[in-house]
C-alpha cells in the first residue's frame, strides 16, 4: 500500500529528530485517503441503535461510550479526515482549509461572520479537539449559579470529569524552569514564556497554576518527539511522537502529540469502521409517531473527496444524498451546528421548546496582547497554552467574586517570520545593512563575514515581542440565534460581552504592569467587536420545563432525541469548556443507556 | 329513522315548492337531478309524480314543457329580473292595489311571448300528467289542485300573486292568489297518489332571522305559515313510517314506508326583490352543485363531481381581472391556535408574509360559481424556507363561501409551495366575515374591516383536500406546523386597489371591474346588512323532524376563538378572575379597575425572575421610579427581590405608594395592598399578579383596583391609562424574560 510505505518514510523522519518533520512529511506526499477506504460504507434504510451528529467533544465521547456498552453506533461527521500529518501547512494548502461546501470548500476552518461578533470553529473528524489549545479545566465550583439544572452538582460532575482526563491524558506542562537562566532540561530549549508568565502573575499577586494539557509530553530528560503508541492504535493507523513545541496546536498538530477526540475515544476498537467523514446531515425527522418513540430519520448529504492537488471548482459530480434510520438519534454537531439543525428544521419538529436559540454566549473569550521590551519570550517556541492566571472577578451587582483567568498564548512560528517580514522596520534594517555591505566593498574594507550585520537585522523584531493572552470570563448570555431567509443569524449585544471584557482587562494590566509591558487590547474591543472560538448555548439545559433539553441531554418534548454538545450550556463557563462538554456528555450518555 | 326498503318499485314524487326569486336555486338543483343516473341500471332518473306551489310553479311549468334540467337552469341563468318589473300605477284610488303587476313579466318572461316561451301547447305527456299545480281560490277559501292539461299562463300567473305586491287574479268571479299560505309543498296530495318517495327542493329559509320593518314582516309571515305547514306534514310522515316500522300498520297514515328526501337551502336572494342578474346565477350555481352533491348521497344513485360544473355558454368570453394583495403578520410553532400563535410570534419576532397574486378569468362565472375562485400566484416569505422565500404553486383563493347559511361566510385561502427538503406545505387561511357581535370586535362599519382584513393562517404539512361546493378545506386533518394571524394594512390595501388590472378593452375592463365590485358589495350586503346574529351551528327544524340532525362535519377551525379587541383595549369591563380580593378592594368596589393579560412563550420561573426583581423595575418600566424594598424596621434594605409579606415604596403615575406583598398562598400568584404616601394619601387598592403555567409556556395576568377620592375624581382618563400601562408592563417583561437574562 502506497501509505504503508509513507509511513516507513515518515517514521525514519521522525526518529532523526529533526525540527521540521511536517514539512517533510508533505513533501513525501502523505495524502489522505481518496475514498473511506478505512471505514465501511452505511447503506440506506438500515436501522441503527444510535446516530450521532458530530465527532467533536460532545459525539465523540458519547459515541465511545455507547459502542462500548455494545450498541450499534453511527458517527456522521461533516468535514474531513485529519491525520497527524495530513494538517495543510503550505500557503495553497491554508487557502483551501475553510468549509464551505456551497464553494466546494471542505477545510477545517469554519469562519463566521454574524452582525455583531465573529465565530470560528472547527470541521473535521475530532471537532473541536482539532484546533484547540489542549486546556482541560474543570467548571469552577463558585460558578454553579442560576441557569444551570440544580440536579447537576460539581460532585455529580467529578466523576466524569476523571474520566474523561483519564482518557485525554491530562498532563501537566512539565518544561517550567525555577528561573529564566538556569536550563534544567537536556533537551528542551527554555520555553521562556511559561516561566515568564508564572513570575509575572507571582509579581503581580495573583494566582497561577499550570495548565492540564491534554498533550503527550515527553519525561523532563528525553528528547522531543520521541515515537509512542503503535500506528495501529489509533483510526487513522498513523504513527504519532511527542509534543515538540512547535506552537502549531491551534492549526493541527502534525506530530500526533495532542490527544484529539479521534486519536482517542473514536480509536476505539468497538467505533472502528462506525465513523463516516465528509457526510453532513441536514435534514431529521420523526418515523411513525411525530414524538419520536419510534425511531428517526436523517437526510445526509455525502460530499465527494476533495481533489487536493489541482484546483477543484464545482465542475465533479454533486453531493449523493443518504437516508439513515435510527432508534435514537445524538446532536453533537457543535454550538452552531446543532441549533441551525434544529432550525431548520423546526417544522418537523414543532413541539421543541421557544427557548430553541436562546442562551446564546461566546464563553467570554478575550484576546489581548502584551508587548514587551525583551524578545526573548518566544511565544511561539511551547504549546499555545501552558498555563494560567486564576482572577476574581469584580463585584458586579449580585455576583459573588467568581473565578476567570488569563491564560498565555501563543502563535506558531510562522506567525513569529510573518512579523518579521511585513514590519516596516524590517525594511529599514535590511536597506541599513544593504548600505553597509556596499560602503564596505566600495572602500575596499576587509570583512566579508556578513553574520554580524544580520544579526542587527533580523534580531530586534517587534512584533515578535508581542504576547498574545487569552482571557475567559462570564458575558451575559443573552444571545438569540435566529432563522433569517433560512440562514443563521445571531443577535449579540456588545453590552453582553462587557462585564467579562472590564474583569479581564483588570487582570490582563496587572500582568502587563508586573512584567513592564503593555496591554493592548486585541480585536475583541478595538472594533468592538467579540471574536469566540467558544461559541455556547441555542439549546439550553433547564430544569422543570424550562429549557431545550433537560439535565441529561434529552430533547424536550421528544423521545429518543438528544444533543450533547456546546449547545447545551445555559451560560458562559469561566474556563476552557471542552472538559465540561466531555464530561457532560459522559454523565449524559450514561442516562441513556439506562432507559 | 330506519331505512327500511321498499318491496314495491320506487314511486317518485318532484315537490317544487315555492320561494319567490329563490326558486333560481331549484332550476339548478333540476340540471343536477338530469344529469343524475341510477347506478344500477344507468337509467335516468324518474318522477311519476310532481307538485309546484308558489314560486315553484315555473320551474314545473317548464317542467312540463318538456324541458332538461340545464334548459331550465339555463332559463334561470338569463332571466333579467328587471325585464318582468312593472308598477301597478294604473290601480291606486281609492286604495292601491298592489305595488307591482305581472303585466310585462308575463309579456316578457313567462308568457306565450316571453322568453320561456310557456305556450301550454305541446306538453310533454308522461311529465304533465303527473304534475299539479296549487292554486288558491281566494272567494271560495279553498285549495285547488289543478293538473298540467289545464293550465295557461293566467292561471301560471294567479299561482304567484301574493297580495299586497300583486293584484290576485279573477276568474269567473273568483279571485286567485298565491297558494303559499296554505300550502308550500302539498305532499299530502302526492301521498294520495300512490308516491312513496319524495324529493322536496325547500328554498323558504328556515334560518328564522327576525327582522324589522313591515316589508321584511310581510315575508316572515310567509316564512312561518310555509315552515309550519311542511313541518306538520313531514312529522305525520314520519309518524306513519314509525308505525310502519314498528309492525302497527292499523297506527300508519299511509299504508307504505315513505322515503323522504329533502334539499333545503338558505339561498342568498331576496323572496321578490332582487333585481342583479349577478344574483339568480349565483343561485343557480350553487344549486347544481348541491344537488349534485344531493344526488351522490342518496343510496343507488350515481352522479357527477359537485366541483365540476360545466361553465354555460351565457357568462359569455374571458373578462378577466387580477389584482396583487399583500399580508403579513406573526406565528408560533406547535399550536393550532392562530390567536395565540400569533401573540407568543409577535414577542418572539417571528413573522410571515404573503405576496399574491390572483387572477380571475371570467368575471361573471367567479361571481356565480359556488366556489368564487381565483387562482392564485404568488411568494411566501418564511424564514424556514432557503433564501427565505418560495413560490406558490397552484394556490387559490375562495371569497366569500359559506357552508350552510350565507350570512357566515369565509374568504379561504389555500397556498400550497415547496419547502426546502422538497417536501410540500400549503398555507391555509381564513377570514372570517360573518355578523356575530359575540366576539366583542369592533361596532358597526369598522367590523367589516377587521374581517375583511384579518387571516387566521395554519401552516400544515402536505396538501390539503377541499370541499366540492365550498372549496373550503375538509378536515383538520393534516398536522398543522404553524399557526398565527397575517393582517392586511391600510397602506396594502390602498395598494392593492391600485393593483387591479382588468383584461383588455374599455369595455372588458369596465365590465371586470363592476362586475367584481358588484360581487364584493353583495356579498358584504349579505352578510352585514342586517342584524347581527349569534353564530351558531343548530339542525334546521327540517333535519330535527327527519331526525336527521348532526351529520355536518365540523367547520374549518373548528373551536378557533376569535380576536377580541374590545376587551384588550379596556373599554369593557372584563370579570375578575380571581375570587378572593380582600375586603372593600374588590372590583365591584373599586372606581378603577384594570384587568391585563398576555401569553408569554416562556416558563414562568422567568417571567418570575424579572418580576420578582422590583428594584430593576425603572430599569425596564417606564412608569416605575425609585423602588425601595424596605426591611422590617422600615429601612431601606438592599434586598432584590420581592417576597411574601415584604414591603416597598415605590413611584407610579407619579404617585407615591407604599404597598405590602400579602402572604402568597398559591404558588403562582402574588398580591399586594398599596396606598398613596404623603400629600396625596387618597387613593389605595389592590393589585394582583398571577402567572400560570401554560403548555405554549405561561399565561401572566394582573389586575388592579382602585379605590378612593383620586380615582374617582380621575376615573374617566385613568382608567384607560392604568390599562395601557399595565400592557405595556407585560410587553417589557414579556420581552426581558425571553431575551434577557437578569444581571
Amino acid at each position: 500500500m502506497a501509505n504503508t510505505f509513507a509511513r516507513l518514510q515518515i517514521a525514519r523522519c521522525l526518529a532523526s529528530s529533526d525540527l521540521t518533520p511536517a514539512v517533510k512529511l508533505l513533501h513525501m506526499g502523505w495524502e489522505m485517503p481518496e475514498t473511506n477506504e478505512l471505514l465501511n460504507e452505511p447503506a440506506d434504510g438500515e436501522s441503527y441503535d444510535y446516530i450521532v451528529i458530530g465527532s467533536g467533544f460532545g459525539g465523540g465521547v458519547a459515541a465511545a461510550r455507547l459502542a462500548e456498552k455494545g450498541k450499534d453506533v453511527l458517527v456522521l461527521e461533516r468535514g474531513g479526515l485529519y491525520p497527524p500529518g495530513g494538517f495543510p501547512r503550505t500557503p495553497l494548502q491554508m487557502s483551501r482549509n475553510f468549509w464551505d461546501p456551497s464553494n466546494d470548500l471542505y477545510g477545517l476552518f469554519d469562519l463566521w461572520s454574524f452582525r455583531s461578533f465573529e465565530a470560528v470553529v472547527a470541521s473535521g473528524v475530532g471537532g473541536g479537539s482539532l484546533i484547540y489549545a489542549n486546556v482541560l479545566r474543570r467548571k469552577e465550583p463558585d460558578s454553579y449559579d442560576h441557569g444551570w439544572p440544580r440536579e447537576i452538582t460539581p460532585a455529580d460532575l467529578e466523576e466524569h470529569y476523571e474520566r474523561v482526563e483519564r482518557e485525554l491524558g491530562g498532563t501537566l506542562y512539565p518544561y517550567l524552569a525555577d528561573d529564566n537562566q538556569t536550563q534544567q532540561f537536556p533537551y528542551v530549549r527554555n520555553t521562556p514564556k511559561a516561566s515568564r508568565f508564572r513570575d509575572a502573575a507571582v509579581k503581580a499577586n495573583l494566582g497561577w497554576e499550570p495548565a492540564n494539557l491534554a498533550v503527550r509530553f515527553s519525561g523532563k530528560d528525553e528528547p522531543v518527539g520521541q515515537p509512542f503508541d503503535t500506528p495501529g492504535d489509533n483510526m487513522h493507523g498513523a504513527p504519532r511522537s511527542t509534543c515538540r513545541l512547535c506552537g502549531e496546536c491551534d492549526v493541527g498538530c502534525n506530530s500526533g502529540s495532542k490527544n484529539t477526540i479521534d486519536l482517542t475515544y473514536l480509536s476505539g476498537r468497538k467505533l472502528a469502521g462506525k465513523v463516516v467523514h465528509l457526510c453532513e446531515a441536514k435534514w431529521i425527522w420523526p418515523e411513525g409517531a411525530s414524538d419520536g418513540r419510534d425511531g428517526w430519520w436523517v437526510k445526509a448529504v455525502r460530499y465527494p473527496p476533495p481533489r487536493r492537488s489541482r484546483h477543484y471548482r464545482g465542475d465533479g459530480p454533486k453531493g449523493q444524498v443518504q437516508y439513515l434510520k435510527t432508534k435514537r438519534l445524538v446532536l453533537s454537531a457543535g454550538t452552531l451546528g446543532t441549533t441551525y439543525l434544529l432550525l431548520r428544521n423546526r417544522a418537523n419538529l414543532p413541539l421543541l421548546s421557544t427557548e430553541l436559540g436562546h442562551r446564546f454566549s461566546g464563553n467570554g473569550d478575550f484576546l489581548g496582547f502584551l508587548t514587551h521590551g525583551d524578545n526573548t519570550i518566544e511565544s511561539s517556541r511551547a504549546p499555545v497554552i501552558t498555563g494560567m492566571v486564576v482572577g476574581q472577578e469584580g463585584d458586579h451587582g449580585h455576583a459573588a467574586h467568581r473565578t476567570i483567568l488569563l491564560q498565555d498564548g501563543g502563535a506558531p512560528v510562522l506567525a513569529d517570520w510573518l512579523g518579521e517580514a511585513i514590519s516596516l522596520s524590517m525594511v529599514r534594517r535590511l536597506s541599513r545593512v544593504a548600505l553597509a555591505l556596499v560602503r564596505a566593498h566600495l572602500i575596499g574594507a576587509p570583512g566579508t563575514r556578513v553574520s554580524a550585520k544580520l544579526n542587527q537585522a533580523l534580531g530586534p523584531v517587534p512584533l515578535s515581542h508581542a504576547f498574545p493572552v487569552l482571557g475567559m470570563g462570564y458575558d451575559i448570555p443573552g444571545g438569540v440565534m435566529r432563522l433569517r431567509d433560512g440562514e443563521l443569524a445571531i443577535d449579540w449585544e456588545n453590552a453582553y460581552s462587557k462585564p467579562a471584557f472590564k474583569a479581564i482587562q483588570k487582570i490582563a494590566q496587572e500582568m502587563a504592569d508586573a512584567m513592564n509591558a503593555r496591554f493592548i487590547k486585541g480585536p475583541s474591543s478595538l472594533l468592538s467587536r467579540m471574536v469566540t472560538v467558544h461559541p455556547l448555548g441555542g439549546c439550553p439545559m433547564g430544569q422543570e420545563n424550562n429549557g431545550v433539553v433537560d439535565c441529561y441531554g434529552r430533547v424536550r418534548g421528544y423521545q429518543n432525541l438528544f444533543i450533547a454538545d456546546g449547545s447545551v450550556l445555559p451560560g458562559p463557563l469561566g474556563v476552557n469548556p471542552s472538559l465540561t462538554i466531555a464530561a457532560l456528555a459522559s454523565r449524559f450518555s450514561d442516562e441513556w443507556l439506562k432507559s | 329513522m330506519v331505512e327500511v326498503v321498499n318491496a314495491e318499485p320506487a314511486r317518485r314524487a318532484l315537490i317544487l315548492a315555492g320561494g319567490g326569486l329563490k326558486v333560481a336555486y331549484q332550476a339548478g338543483v333540476m340540471q343536477a337531478l338530469d344529469e343524475a343516473k341510477i347506478a344500477a341500471s344507468g337509467q335516468p332518473l324518474a318522477f311519476e309524480f310532481a307538485d309546484g306551489a308558489s314560486g315553484g310553479v315555473f320551474n314545473l311549468a317548464m317542467w312540463c314543457h318538456g324541458r332538461s334540467g340545464q334548459q331550465i337552469a339555463d332559463s334561470w341563468r338569463g332571466f333579467r329580473p328587471l325585464r318582468g318589473l312593472s308598477f301597478n300605477w294604473r290601480h291606486w284610488v281609492p286604495v292601491p292595489a298592489s305595488v307591482f303587476t305581472y303585466e310585462r313579466f308575463l309579456r316578457n318572461v313567462a308568457g306565450p311571448t316571453g322568453d320561456w316561451r310557456l305556450d301550454w301547447k305541446a306538453l310533454e305527456r308522461c311529465r304533465a300528467g303527473g304534475s299539479r299545480f296549487n292554486l288558491y281560490n281566494f272567494s271560495r277559501q279553498e285549495l285547488e289542485v289543478v293538473p298540467a292539461a289545464a293550465m295557461g299562463p293566467d292561471k301560471l300567473i294567479s299561482a304567484v300573486s301574493l297580495p299586497v305586491w300583486y293584484p290576485p287574479v279573477w276568474r269567473q268571479g273568483d279571485a286567485y292568489i298565491d297558494a303559499v299560505y296554505a300550502t308550500d309543498a302539498n305532499l299530502e296530495e302526492v301521498l294520495e297518489r300512490g308516491a312513496n318517495e319524495i324529493w322536496l327542493i325547500w328554498t323558504v329559509s328556515q334560518a328564522g332571522q327576525w327582522r324589522r320593518g313591515p316589508i321584511a314582516q310581510y315575508f316572515q309571515v310567509i316564512e312561518a305559515s310555509a315552515n309550519s305547514r311542511l313541518l306538520a306534514a313531514l312529522d305525520r310522515i314520519v309518524r306513519s313510517n314509525e308505525a310502519i316500522a314498528r309492525g302497527d300498520p292499523d297506527r300508519a297514515e299511509w299504508k307504505r314506508h315513505i322515503e323522504v328526501r329533502c334539499l333545503a337551502a338558505e339561498v342568498p336572494l331576496h323572496y321578490l326583490f332582487d333585481f342583479t342578474r349577478a344574483g339568480m346565477r349565483e343561485a343557480v350555481e350553487r344549486g347544481v352543485a348541491e344537488g349534485r352533491r344531493w344526488c351522490r348521497g342518496a343510496p343507488g344513485l350515481a352522479a357527477p363531481p359537485p366541483d365540476e360544473i360545466d361553465r354555460s355558454g351565457v357568462y359569455g368570453p374571458e373578462i378577466r381581472l387580477r389584482f396583487t394583495e399583500r399580508m403579513s403578520g406573526t406565528y408560533q410553532f406547535g399550536t393550532r391556535d392562530c390567536v395565540l400563535g400569533a401573540q407568543l410570534g409577535d414577542q418572539l419576532g417571528q413573522r410571515l408574509s404573503v405576496r399574491l397574486t390572483a387572477d380571475i378569468d371570467n368575471v361573471a362565472w367567479f361571481a356565480a360559481e359556488p366556489r368564487h375562485r381565483a387562482a392564485v400566484t404568488g411568494t411566501v416569505l418564511w424564514d424556514q424556507l432557503d433564501g427565505g422565500k418560495a413560490d406558490i404553486h397552484d394556490g387559490h383563493v375562495s371569497l366569500f363561501v359559506y357552508r350552510r347559511d350565507p350570512r357566515r361566510k369565509q374568504m379561504v385561502y389555500v397556498l400550497p409551495f415547496r419547502g426546502p427538503n422538497d417536501n410540500m406545505f400549503t398555507l391555509v387561511g381564513v377570514k372570517y366575515v360573518t355578523n356575530d357581535p359575540g366576539g366583542a370586535r369592533r361596532h358597526g362599519p369598522l367590523r367589516i374591516w377587521t374581517d375583511t382584513t384579518t387571516l387566521y393562517t395554519r401552516i400544515v404539512n402536505g396538501t390539503v383536500t377541499l370541499d366540492p361546493v365550498s372549496g373550503e378545506p375538509v378536515d383538520d386533518a393534516n398536522p398543522v406546523v404553524c399557526a398565527g394571524i397575517l393582517r392586511l394594512t391600510t397602506p396594502a390595501f390602498l395598494l392593492e386597489l391600485l393593483t387591479f388590472r382588468p383584461g383588455p378593452g374599455i369595455g372588458g375592463g369596465l365590465g371586470a371591474l363592476a362586475g367584481f365590485g358588484q360581487f364584493f358589495l353583495r356579498q358584504l350586503w349579505q352578510v352585514y346588512g342586517h342584524t347581527a346574529t349569534h353564530a351558531e351551528d343548530r339542525p334546521t327544524p327540517i333535519e330535527t323532524v327527519l331526525g336527521q340532525a348532526g351529520e355536518q362535519p365540523a367547520p374549518l377551525f373548528a373551536g378557533q376563538a376569535r380576536m377580541s379587541r374590545q376587551a384588550s383595549r379596556g373599554k369593557q369591563r372584563q370579570p375578575s378572575e380571581f375570587p378572593d380580593w380582600p375586603a372593600g378592594n374588590a372590583p365591584s368596589d373599586a372606581w378603577v379597575y384594570a384587568h391585563n393579560e398576555l401569553a408569554v412563550p416562556v416558563s414562568p420561573d422567568r417571567i418570575w425572575e424579572w418580576l420578582s426583581r422590583a428594584r430593576q423595575w425603572p430599569h425596564w418600566y417606564p412608569n416605575s421610579w425609585r423602588v425601595e424594598i424596605l426591611a422590617r424596621t422600615g429601612r431601606v434594605s438592599r434586598r432584590e427581590r420581592l417576597r411574601s409579606q415584604t414591603e416597598f415604596n415605590w413611584i407610579t403615575f407619579g404617585l407615591p405608594i407604599t404597598a405590602k406583598v400579602d402572604p402568597c398562598d398559591r404558588p403562582d400568584t402574588i398580591g399586594w395592598t398599596w396606598r398613596s404616601r404623603g400629600w396625596a394619601g387618597a387613593a389605595s387598592g389592590y393589585h394582583i399578579w398571577s402567572i400560570e403555567a401554560q403548555p405554549y409556556g405561561s399565561r401572566v395576568v394582573t389586575e388592579e383596583t382602585q379605590i378612593g377620592l383620586l380615582p374617582r375624581l380621575l376615573r374617566p382618563g385613568l382608567q384607560r391609562s392604568l390599562h395601557l400601562s399595565h400592557q405595556l408592563w407585560l410587553r417589557r417583561l414579556s420581552k426581558n424574560a425571553i431575551d434577557g437574562v437578569p444581571r
